[in-house]
């Protein structure tokens, strides 16, 4: 990968690599950790690019109903959570607590976003 | 056919899961020295009770463990503490000798401030003891504070605690949170059938599941007496929380009255989270570690 490359992360991407580092062995899943792994590669800096995230995805992420709704169904369909599960709620609010350092970490702003995007 | 107004289903998502925090307070001292300035001279009994009371009744979190002893609630952690405050002589702790209706005589442990105690003053300790006085006022007969006899029997009733444990009185605490478990099945029903929640419904189901996990928790588990008794109790203010909630939100309710009684129930629902936690009844609903930092 060259060094100038750009990785926009998407909202699931973010919500999902936040629920894997939720410690908590019984809901990991292979998918979970691979995700994981690509990320934390990504983040420690082993490819030499840069990740992002963009301004509709960074609003997505402080959407209080869009996480709840992606981490319910992540929980449901992936990890195989009953339906209104309490564990669902406690990686809900683990995820909502976790989420912003991630996000505000790589949050490049508007005027960047639209740089990169006319570049 | 004109559709009848759902407050519940009105409110926003956003508001409905906006978190609220119970009033917590982590120092020790602080709470005991809140505690002897709106009641100066108590013994060790009335202590006990009044700080359990205030504690479980107005769903805040004080750093002590409440377990069973003799004398039903029982914190160490606040005797040590008030142990603490007499050794750096903040407080004076005084044998008060007495004799009883039936003769016999008491040797009880009084507690009160010393006048360094008076003058030690702190944001947290005007807040505590604003609470505990109102606490106070409730165990007041006349202008005299109920004694410790009369706080622990009260503690014994409300929170179902027994002296000697038979089968008897094992059966009606199972008993009880049967019924406790039948009322929040109904809630959960209601709450199933009103299908325009949308994501609000998930919530509160989930919530409803968190309450059910637990009372089954605590159904067979040895735990102790005071932990189960404040759980039980709690559960059950949680399902008539809810059923307040639901009977407001058929009413002509207004929306300031739904959004109280709505902070009121997150409050207790942390309240009970944090107890059972506390008491390693079951893992936080609320924080989960995680890896990273």
């Amino acid at each position: 990968m060259r060094e100038e490359s750009f990785i926009f992360i998407d909202t699931n991407v973010c919500i999902h690599r936040t629920i894997a580092n939720i410690q908590k062995p019984e809901i990991y899943s292979k998918k979970l950790n691979k995700l994981k792994r690509k990320i934390n590669n990504l983040t420690n800096n082993n490819f030499k690019c840069k990740l992002i995230i963009s301004d509709v995805v960074y609003s997505e992420l402080k959407n209080e109903k869009i996480i709840t709704n992606e981490v319910i169904y992540f929980c449901r369909k992936v990890l195989k959570y009953p339906k209104n599960s309490h564990k669902i709620f406690a990686i809900l609010n683990a995820t909502k607590k976790s989420i912003n350092k991630f996000c505000n970490k790589y949050y490049i702003g508007k005027e960047t976003s639209k740089i990169i995007e006319n570049s | 056919m004109k559709k009848s107004r759902s407050i519940l289903s009105d409110i926003s998502f956003e508001d409905f899961s906006k978190e609220v925090e119970p009033l917590k307070f982590n120092n020790k001292k602080d709470v005991v020295l809140g505690l002897l300035n709106s009641y100066n001279g108590l013994n060790a009994k009335q202590e006990q009770k009044l700080v359990f009371l205030s504690m479980v009744e107005n769903n805040i979190i004080f750093p002590f463990n409440f377990k069973k002893n003799q004398y039903g609630p029982y914190s160490q952690d606040l005797e040590i503490a008030t142990k603490e405050l007499n050794d750096e002589k903040i407080v004076n702790i005084k044998i008060k000798s007495f004799t009883g209706e039936n003769g016999k005589t008491y040797n009880p442990e009084e507690r009160s401030l010393t006048k360094i105690g008076k003058n030690i003053t702190s944001k947290d300790i005007v807040k505590l003891s604003k609470i505990f006085s109102d606490v106070i006022s409730k165990y007041e007969k006349g202008n005299e504070l109920s004694n410790a006899a009369g706080l622990e029997s009260h503690c014994y009733e409300t929170y179902y605690l027994t002296k000697e444990e038979t089968e008897e009185w094992r059966n009606s605490v199972k008993s009880k949170i049967y019924d406790v478990l039948s009322l929040l099945e109904n809630r959960l029903q209601t709450i199933e059938e009103k299908k325009d929640l949308e994501e609000k419904g998930d919530l509160i189901l989930m919530a409803f599941d968190y309450m059910k996990n637990l009372l089954n928790e605590i159904l067979d588990k040895k735990i102790d007496q005071v932990v189960r008794g404040v759980l039980i109790k709690k559960a059950e203010e949680y399902i008539e929380k809810w059923g307040e909630i639901l009977l407001l939100d058929k009413s002509e309710g207004t929306i300031e009255e739904f959004n109280k009684i709505l902070s009121e129930e997150k409050k207790l629902f942390k309240f009970i989270n944090n107890w059972a936690t506390f008491n390693n009844v079951c893992d936080s609903i609320f924080e989960f570690e995680l890896e990273e930092k």
